[in-house]
This record gives structure tokens, C-alpha cells and sequence, in this order.
């Protein structure tokens, strides 16, 4: 398929004139001002908050381009600035691929080749937003502070003038703005983790008491950090997908970003004033409290990522897409869902069975290749958050628990596994030396009552946990080659038929 | 009387009720003024067990001693007080107060209020009661969420009470609302205003009541605000006098005990305080005559209370929880809990209360620890850990605030924080689902539960933690350290270790 075609450069000039299977920005781009500064070009935020920010300049909002800012490395710039900072998104799905220009950024900047100019655009007046992703390595947050044995925060504070971390770069525009008489601008993190607004402000906080307490009390006063659910699934980009992308829509693009049709923002409302932009225009969600869609994420999704991944890669499977339509893993799946939604109370503004439905289709996508052994590892750090306080919830109110505690025995069994020929990717489980201790457990509970630190006393104590799990255990010793003989329920669940083929760049593989 | 009168037979039990009154004198102290001739001077919002056993107790220890115009018109102010309220209606406004010490149990009948309204049912008749002329204060006992106040103690304008309030000015369902249109009506028809009296365990309650109420009244009537302010008095107050839930146990210990048949009476402890500041605009009862502390300034009293009571309560309540306990008394006869609550009053605590005029501290404290192991009073522990939210922002965030600013220890009200935390998760140590009562229960039992082990959610509700303990990394620290421990070996492991160290 399009072989045929010409190729053609991306550019602001060419937009009129590329594949009519393209959108492009219907905005005038010269119209639009720089509001925002981002910290972190990655993938995620391109594939993210820049097509939220485009939705919005579509409605004719015009004080809201972005201005990228990459800390170190000169990749994003290099590869966008030839293209007029335009670049291609193109959303895969089984009902077909869309792809669509994204006009939303108006300059990249490198920090490292010149600090003043990101100072400068995040001290100027239009600057009413500082977005960031930055990955969790980027917060310099440990054990729950600003870690100040960090050599970027230990470099930042003798030359704060000069930052090179997120927190120094934050902290000395807000000091110039302070010091300016401007008001602050809104500092909102889009990276994945739970209260990351939280740990924005703590860490900035940390840093600004290190300059000066005056700093630290207006920032504490004044500065905005909501906190942000966001959920997307974007690959890194490969040069198959670039040969791809000229391939079918003979465009080229140096760096387009290959997506999931999904997303999902929801954004805390400012305790003290109006959120802007007007997100909620564009279909995200403003709530007054973030935390109730966490507990639905860390459950149905990133539960059922661990489960799957599991299971899945037990039962002999690579990627999601494979293990989610083996129709009996599929019904342990639906099964455990279902015992995690008992757990949850109403999610304002959510459907939980669209939501499920769509965790559904996600999984099933071909395209995103997630890698089970990805979804199931570091299960030390993930095991409580996504099975044991699901559990201590389903067995209190007296809800179902089995497909819970079969997701803990298949950990069990997933440690008693760990070799040379079985990466579990875990090394604070092989620190503690886990998967010996699996081992050793067998069939039996011990595993459990011996390891309080990681299960808590009270399933240690439970009986109903401690039957539960040597029932499926001995079941998954039984006949250790097919552990899909071991799942609770044996019903079998086949996805539902979709509509037609996809079109434009085939699944590739990395 | 004393509890040592003989069972009674059922025959003789009596109801409580004005008929039956002279008859039941011989039993127990009852009023001995006119009530029918005496007028309200007071209305009070909103009737529950304390105002019964504090406010409406002294109130009636004066008219025994002076009779004169200052009987109470008591409100019920939510829904769930309908039967509340027809029970007192039922007995002519008369209840029976049982005061519960370790030795011995009295019992005496209160005729102070005279007569009592439901706000929901017939907002009108408040708004009538608040118009009369012989009305010269109006107390409130709302409890904490009752001021609808925002994190920084200023109106909660988004308060959806608030909101309804203000569209529905004649129909409120908040005692602002209410304080707002009579206060409203005599403005406008030129009547003297009448005394505002906070008797919550607010710091500062009346500061806070005259913020709040005069915020409110801008909102809709600027005119009204400042007329507010340059005619109502808000008294400043400090109320004590456990209280618990009224359970069948005490209506029947009633009935065995002294032949008393009561709908709704009121159990306490035999301990009562009430420090006040004198600043009634239109006159108040002589309650000095009664052993009311009249004092100038009522704010270290008010510390002193709120900070060592309240905050042991709080701190008390959700490790007694997690451990077993269901009643307070039970829960301070197991060592670990007592001994817990004298280390977090002594090494937390103590250093951030002012001193007090006249008190020796370590003699309130011993006799905070007997109060509270009162087996006769049998407080609940889920009673104490209502609200949480609310009450640890006024009672622990402060201590907390001051510790840290010293360098002082904030090991056991960091252990109290954790235990709050953990009990916050929803179910306890045997895995029976916990009763979460709080405005905040949802938001809290998400992020009390999205990753448990791990405090930062729940201390980033600065609404309740303030700037500073939110983002203090040395409390984030122990709190974290505390719910590790509380997870892996429970409640009474942990606080074994907190006590031995």
C-alpha cells in the first residue's frame, strides 16, 4: 500500500496540500501565543497534552501554543525544527487509523544550550501554564522529599542562575516572576504517577525554602500545582513506523507519533481559581478530587496489567493482545474486574463499564505490542496497591475475592519461576530474596504468614485468604506446564467481533 | 439520688412528663420554678446530647437558684432529629440527665427548655422563635462542620450548604442560614439584635462565628454584615463534659435504677466545665452563680481543652479501633492505649499549651486519663472518631505546627496520624469493614487506600494539614514508618514498640 505515492516534506506551507486522509490544524499558527512552557518534549506528551492543546486551538483559543522545552538532549528540536514544529499523531485502532497534524507547539527550546532563553519564556507575562513530563526520575523525589544528594539539586542550588533540573528551572522562573511583580503561573505535572501535583509542590517547595524562606511562603501562597490522572499509551516511535508513516500517507515526517485511539486527562480543580486553559472543553475532566479516578486506574488498569501479564506470559504468551483474546485467560480477567469493581465506589463523571470496556480494547490492540513481562514486573512495589488492599476491601465487605487471590498465588508462582530463563524484572523481589522463598512455600501459604512486611498481618491472619490461596496454588502445582487449567473460573470469554480492517501502517515490530 | 435505691417494679416506673413531675421529686431532683410562667430567653441550635448535659444543665441550675426569663427553645436542626424532637415534644421538653462516675450514678430532670422545634419540618417556626423580642442569645452547638469553613478558616463559599442557603434564604438548612434571616429581620424592622454564643470546640469559636456568620451576610446584603458587626456579640467559650451516643443500655439503667421512663435522655460523665468570656450584648444569666468560669480572655483555657481532650480523643480513637476496642473505658484499661495517651499528651502536646491561670496541668492531665477510663460513662470509640477530618485540624495540626517549629517530638502524634490513616483504608485488623463517618469519607478512603503504606496522599490535603505539616518531610517520615508497622504487625505490636522505646 502506497507505493505509489511521492513523498512529501512536512511543513507549515504544505498543509494544504498533504494526503486528504491527514488533518491539519485549521488555525492561523502565526495567530497563536505562546502560553505554555513544556518540560519534557517526550513521546507521551506529544501523543498527549499537545493534542489536547491542538483541540483547544481548533475551538479558537489562541493564547495557548506551547513552547517545548528538552533539558539536555537537542533530538525533539532537531528532528521538529525542519518541519515548522509540525508533526504527525496517528491513532491505531481495529476500526482504523486517524492521523492528524499537531500545530499546538510553536517553538523547542535546549536548555542546556541556553538557559536564559527557557528563563525568559517562563518569566514572561504570557506564560500562564508550566506543564511537565519528566518521567518520576525528573522530581528528584525520594523516600517522599526533595532528594538534596542529587548532583543536579546539589549543582542547581550553588548556581541556581544557571539551572539544569525541572526543580531549578521551576524555582528560579517563579523567583523571577516574584521579583518582577508578575503573577505566578499554574505548574501542572502530566507524568504517571499517583499525587503528582503533590510531589511537585513538595519537591519545589523543598528547593525554594533552600533559596529563601521569603520564596518558599510566596510560592506556598500563590502557585498552583493540581494534580493529573493522565492515560495514553505511546510507544516509542521506530524507524519501521517512519517508513510506515511515508509509506501510506507519503509523508515525511522525522518523528510522528504512532498511538492508541484512547486517552484520558483529568485534571484537579485549582483550590484558588479558574484552571487555564479551559481543558474541560476538549474533553477532560476537571474534578475536585483526583484521587477517586486514581483508585479506579490503579485497579482496573494497572491491576489488571499486572494480572495479565502474569498469567499471560505463564501461559506461554509475548504480548497483551495475545493473552487478552485466549478466551479463558479473557474470562479470568472479566472475572477479576468485576471483584475490583465491587471495591470501588462511584467514580463521578465515569461509566465503569465503558471503562472496563475500554481497558478491554486497549489490551486487544495489536498495535501497542505491550509486553507482558513489562506489565508484570517490579510486582514488590505494585502487589499491595493492586491485589492485597483490593482484597482487604472485597473481604471486609464481604464481596468476591477468588480471582483476587488467585492473582497473589499467580505472583507466587510467578517468583517460584525467576531464573535465567525468566526475567521476572524485579529486582527488589530478588533482593529480598522472594522467588526462594516462593519455592520453598510450595503449595502451602507460607510464603504469606511469613512476609507481614509485604501481605500485612490481617491476610496473614485471614482465613479466608490463607484457604483461598493453597486451593489455587495446589492447583497451579498440579499441572505446572498449563496454568490456565489452574484459573478460578473456566469460562471461557471470546472478544466480541469488530467492524473493519485497519488502514495506513500495519502493526510493526519493534 | 443515688443509684443505691432499690430495683424498682415496673409499676412504678414513670414517665417523664410535667404530670408526673411531683411524683417523681421523690426520686429525683427535679425543677422546682414555674416553667410554664418563665419565658425563653435563649434559643439554641442544634439540640443534641451535649447542649442536654452542659449548657442546658447550668441553665437549669440557676432557674432552681433565680427564676427568670433565660428558659431555652431548643431547634433540631437536621433531617435525622425527627424523632429527637417528638420524644422531647412527647415529655413536655422535659429529659433526665445521668451523670456516671466510677462510684456512683445521679440522676436529675432538667426543665430548662421549653419547648423545641424541627428546622427541617418547619423552618417558619424557627425563624418566629429567633423574632421574639424575649430572645437575647442564640447558642449554637453544631459541631465542627457546622461553620463551613474553608481551609483557611474563612467561608467555604462552595460549601454546597452554603449555596443552598443563599438561594433558599426562607428554607436553610445551615444555623447560618437561619442566624442570617433573623438577624436579617430585626435589622430591618428595627429590633435589637440578640447574642451570638459558639459553644463547638472551635479555637477561638466566637472569632471564628463572627468571621463566618458576617462573611455570610455579605455575600447576599453588605448592609446586613456591617450591622452585624456593630451589634452582635460573640462570646468567646470553652465547653466540657463528655458525652456519649444515648444507647437502650441507659434508657433501661434508667428505668432498673430509678423508675424513670425516658424517650430520649441524656448520659454523662459527673465532670462539667464552661469558661466564658463576658461579652453579652443584651444581657445573659448569672451563671457565675452556677460555677461558670466568667473569664477575660477564654483562649488558653480553650487551647488547653481542645488540644489535651480533643486531641487524645482523636489520637485514642483509631488505635483503640485497629486494636480491638469498642469503648473508650475498655480501651484505657489495656496499658498500651493509657500509656500511649500520657506519652503523646507529654512529649507531643503538652509544650504548645499556654499556660493556664489557676491550672496545674499535670493535675488536668492525670484527671483527662481518669475521664476517660470512666467505666460508667462508656464512651464509644467510633463516636470520638467521627469527623476526623475536622476535629485533628483544630486539635493535632497545631500541636504538630509547634513541635516542628522546636524541634520537639512528633513520634506519638505522628503513630496518632498513621492510625487515622490506616482506619481511613476501611476495614480493620480482622477484616470487618470500618464505619467511616466524615464530610470528607470519600475523598479520604480513596486516598487513604490507592497505595496504603504510603501517607503522602492523605498529607497532601493541606485543607487539613496546613502548608506545613502537609510538606514536612520529618512527619511524612514517622507517619510512613507508623503505617508500615501498623500493616505488619498491628496495632498493639506497634504501640508496644512505640512505648518501649
Amino acid at each position: 500500500m502506497g507505493q505509489g505515492l511521492s513523498t512529501q516534506q512536512l511543513s507549515g506551507d504544505q498543509l494544504h496540500s498533504l494526503h486528504q486522509d491527514i488533518q491539519v490544524p485549521a488555525y492561523d499558527r502565526s495567530q497563536i501565543k505562546t502560553g505554555i512552557v513544556h518540560i519534557g518534549p517526550s513521546a507521551f506528551f506529544r501523543g498527549h497534552l499537545a493534542v489536547y492543546i491542538d483541540d483547544l486551538l481548533e475551538q479558537g483559543e489562541k493564547d495557548w501554543g506551547i513552547c517545548a522545552v528538552s533539558l539536555k538532549s537537542s533530538g525533539v528540536r532537531d528532528a521538529l525544527q525542519a518541519q515548522d514544529n509540525l508533526y504527525t499523531v496517528v491513532e491505531q485502532s481495529n476500526q482504523g487509523n486517524r492521523a492528524r497534524v499537531i500545530g499546538s507547539i510553536n517553538k523547542v527550546l535546549v536548555a542546556k544550550e541556553g538557559p536564559q532563553a527557557v528563563l525568559d519564556q517562563m518569566a514572561s507575562p504570557d506564560t500562564k501554564l508550566v506543564t511537565l513530563t519528566v518521567t518520576q526520575s525528573g522530581y528528584y523525589y525520594k523516600n517522599g522529599e526533595l532528594d538534596f544528594d542529587d548532583d543536579d539539586i546539589k549543582a542547581d542550588l550553588l548556581r541556581a542562575d544557571e539551572p539544569t533540573s525541572t526543580v531549578g528551572y521551576i524555582v528560579k522562573a517563579l523567583e523571577m516572576r516574584m521579583e518582577r511583580g508578575l503573577p505566578p503561573f499554574t505548574v501542572m505535572s502530566c507524568d504517571n504517577l499517583p499525587g503528582n501535583g503533590t510531589i511537585l509542590r513538595n519537591v519545589v517547595l523543598a528547593y525554594a525554602g533552600k533559596r529563601s524562606e521569603a520564596l518558599k511562603d510566596w510560592i506556598s501562597d500563590n502557585v498552583e500545582f493540581p494534580s493529573t490522572m493522565v492515560d495514553r499509551i505511546v510507544p516509542k516511535t521506530t524507524s519501521e513506523h517512519i517508513q510506515a508513516h511515508a509509506d501510506s500517507y507519503g509523508l515525511s515526517d522525522a518523528w510522528p507519533i504512532y498511538t492508541e485511539k484512547f486517552r484520558q486527562f483529568v485534571i484537579e480543580k485549582p483550590k484558588n481559581g479558574t484552571l487555564v486553559p479551559d481543558f474541560a472543553r476538549v474533553g477532560a475532566l476537571v474534578a475536585d478530587d483526583v484521587a477517586p479516578f486514581e483508585l479506579m486506574k490503579i485497579r482496573l488498569l494497572n491491576g489488571t496489567h499486572m494480572a495479565l501479564g502474569m498469567v499471560g506470559r505463564m501461559a506461554g504468551h509475548a504480548y497483551a493482545h495475545e493473552a487478552i483474546t485466549a478466551p479463558k485467560i479473557r474470562g479470568y480477567i472479566t472475572d477479576l474486574m468485576s471483584e475490583m469493581t465491587a471495591t470501588l465506589h462511584p467514580v463521578p463523571g465515569v461509566n465503569l463499564d465503558a471503562y472496563k470496556d475500554t481497558i478491554f480494547d486497549r489490551l486487544g490492540s495489536p498495535f501497542m505490542k505491550d509486553d507482558l513481562a513489562r506489565l508484570a514486573r517490579n510486582g514488590v512495589d505494585k502487589v499491595d496497591s493492586r491485589f492485597l488492599q483490593p482484597l482487604r476491601d472485597a473481604i471486609s465487605r464481604k464481596s468476591g475475592s477468588t480471582n483476587l487471590i488467585f492473582a497473589v498465588a499467580s505472583w507466587a508462582e510467578y517468583l517460584k519461576r525467576s531464573g535465567p530463563n525468566f526475567d521476572i524484572l524485579d529486582a527488589k523481589a530478588l533482593d529480598k530474596n522472594l522467588p526462594d522463598e516462593a519455592r520453598k512455600g510450595g503449595d502451602s501459604c507460607s510464603l504469606i504468614v511469613e512476609n507481614k512486611g509485604i501481605f500485612g498481618q490481617e491476610l496473614a491472619a485471614s482465613p479466608i485468604m490463607s484457604e483461598g490461596f493453597e486451593r489455587h496454588m495446589k492447583a497451579i502445582c498440579q499441572n505446572p506446564t498449563d496454568i490456565v487449567q489452574a484459573l478460578p473460573s473456566q469460562q471461557p470469554v471470546s472478544v466480541p467481533a469488530t467492524g473493519k480492517k485497519p488502514r495506513g501502517p500495519a502493526p510493526t515490530n519493534p | 439520688m443515688s443509684a443505691s435505691n432499690a430495683k424498682q417494679s415496673a409499676a412504678n416506673v414513670l414517665k417523664v412528663n410535667t404530670a408526673n413531675l411531683e411524683a417523681l421529686s421523690s426520686r429525683v431532683v427535679v425543677p422546682t420554678y414555674d416553667r410554664d410562667a418563665l419565658k425563653a430567653g435563649i434559643v439554641h441550635m442544634s439540640v443534641g446530647g451535649f447542649h442536654r448535659s452542659h449548657q442546658a444543665v447550668y441553665t437549669d441550675n440557676l432557674l432552681n437558684l433565680q427564676p427568670d426569663n433565660w428558659m431555652i427553645d431548643g431547634v433540631g436542626l437536621l433531617d435525622n432529629d425527627t424523632a429527637n424532637v417528638k420524644a422531647m415534644q412527647s415529655q413536655d421538653c422535659l429529659y433526665t440527665v445521668l451523670a456516671r462516675s466510677k462510684e456512683d450514678d445521679t440522676a436529675h430532670i432538667v426543665g430548662a427548655m421549653k419547648d423545641i422545634v424541627h428546622a427541617p419540618s418547619d423552618p417558619a417556626a424557627v425563624f418566629k422563635k429567633l423574632a421574639s423580642e424575649d430572645v437575647k442569645i442564640l447558642s449554637l452547638t453544631v459541631t465542627e462542620k457546622g461553620y463551613c469553613y474553608d481551609k483557611n478558616r474563612d467561608l467555604d463559599e462552595a460549601n454546597a450548604a452554603v449555596q443552598h442557603d443563599l438561594k433558599n434564604p426562607d428554607a436553610p438548612k445551615t444555623a447560618l442560614g437561619y442566624t442570617i434571616g433573623a438577624l436579617r429581620h430585626r435589622m430591618n424592622n428595627k429590633l435589637p439584635a440578640f447574642t451570638v454564643m459558639s459553644c463547638d470546640n472551635l479555637p477561638g469559636n466566637g472569632h471564628i462565628t463572627k468571621h463566618i456568620l458576617t462573611s455570610f451576610a455579605r455575600l447576599s446584603d453588605p448592609a446586613l454584615a456591617t450591622w452585624i458587626e456593630d451589634n452582635v456579640s460573640f462570646p468567646n467559650a470553652m465547653v466540657d463534659r463528655i458525652t456519649p451516643v444515648t444507647t437502650d443500655a441507659v434508657r433501661q439503667a434508667l428505668v432498673e435504677k430509678f423508675g424513670i421512663d425516658d424517650a430520649w435522655p441524656v448520659v454523662c460523665e459527673d465532670y462539667i466545665q464552661w469558661v466564658l468570656e463576658d461579652d453579652f450584648r443584651y444581657g445573659r444569666p448569672a451563671f457565675e452563680e452556677v460555677g461558670v468560669q466568667i473569664v477575660k480572655d477564654v483562649e488558653p483555657y480553650e487551647k488547653m481543652k481542645v488540644r489535651l481532650l480533643n486531641g487524645s480523643h482523636s489520637a485514642l480513637s483509631y488505635l483503640s479501633y485497629l486494636a480491638g476496642y469498642r469503648d473508650v473505658d475498655l480501651a484505657m484499661a489495656d496499658p498500651l492505649i493509657s500509656g500511649f495517651v500520657r506519652s503523646y499528651m507529654d512529649h507531643d502536646i503538652t509544650a504548645s499549651v499556654p499556660n493556664v491561670p489557676g491550672i496545674n496541668l499535670t493535675d488536668y492531665k492525670d484527671t483527662l486519663i481518669r475521664r476517660f477510663a470512666n467505666p460508667a460513662v462508656r464512651d464509644q470509640i467510633l463516636r470520638l472518631a467521627e469527623d476526623g477530618s475536622q476535629k485533628i485540624k483544630n486539635a493535632i495540626v497545631p500541636c504538630l505546627e509547634h513541635q516542628l517549629k522546636t524541634g520537639g517530638s512528633i513520634k506519638f502524634a505522628s503513630l496518632a496520624l498513621a492510625g487515622w490513616f490506616r482506619f481511613l483504608s476501611g476495614s480493620d485488623e480482622k477484616l470487618e469493614a470500618i464505619p467511616v463517618k466524615d464530610p470528607l469519607a470519600e475523598q479520604l478512603s480513596a486516598r487513604a487506600k490507592i497505595d496504603p503504606r504510603n501517607p503522602d496522599q492523605l498529607l497532601a490535603m493541606q485543607d487539613i494539614f496546613g502548608p506545613v505539616v502537609s510538606t514536612s518531610p520529618e512527619v511524612r517520615k514517622e507517619i510512613a514508618a507508623a503505617l508500615d508497622s501498623l500493616y505488619t504487625k498491628g496495632a498493639k505490636a506497634t504501640l508496644e514498640s512505640y512505648l518501649k522505646a
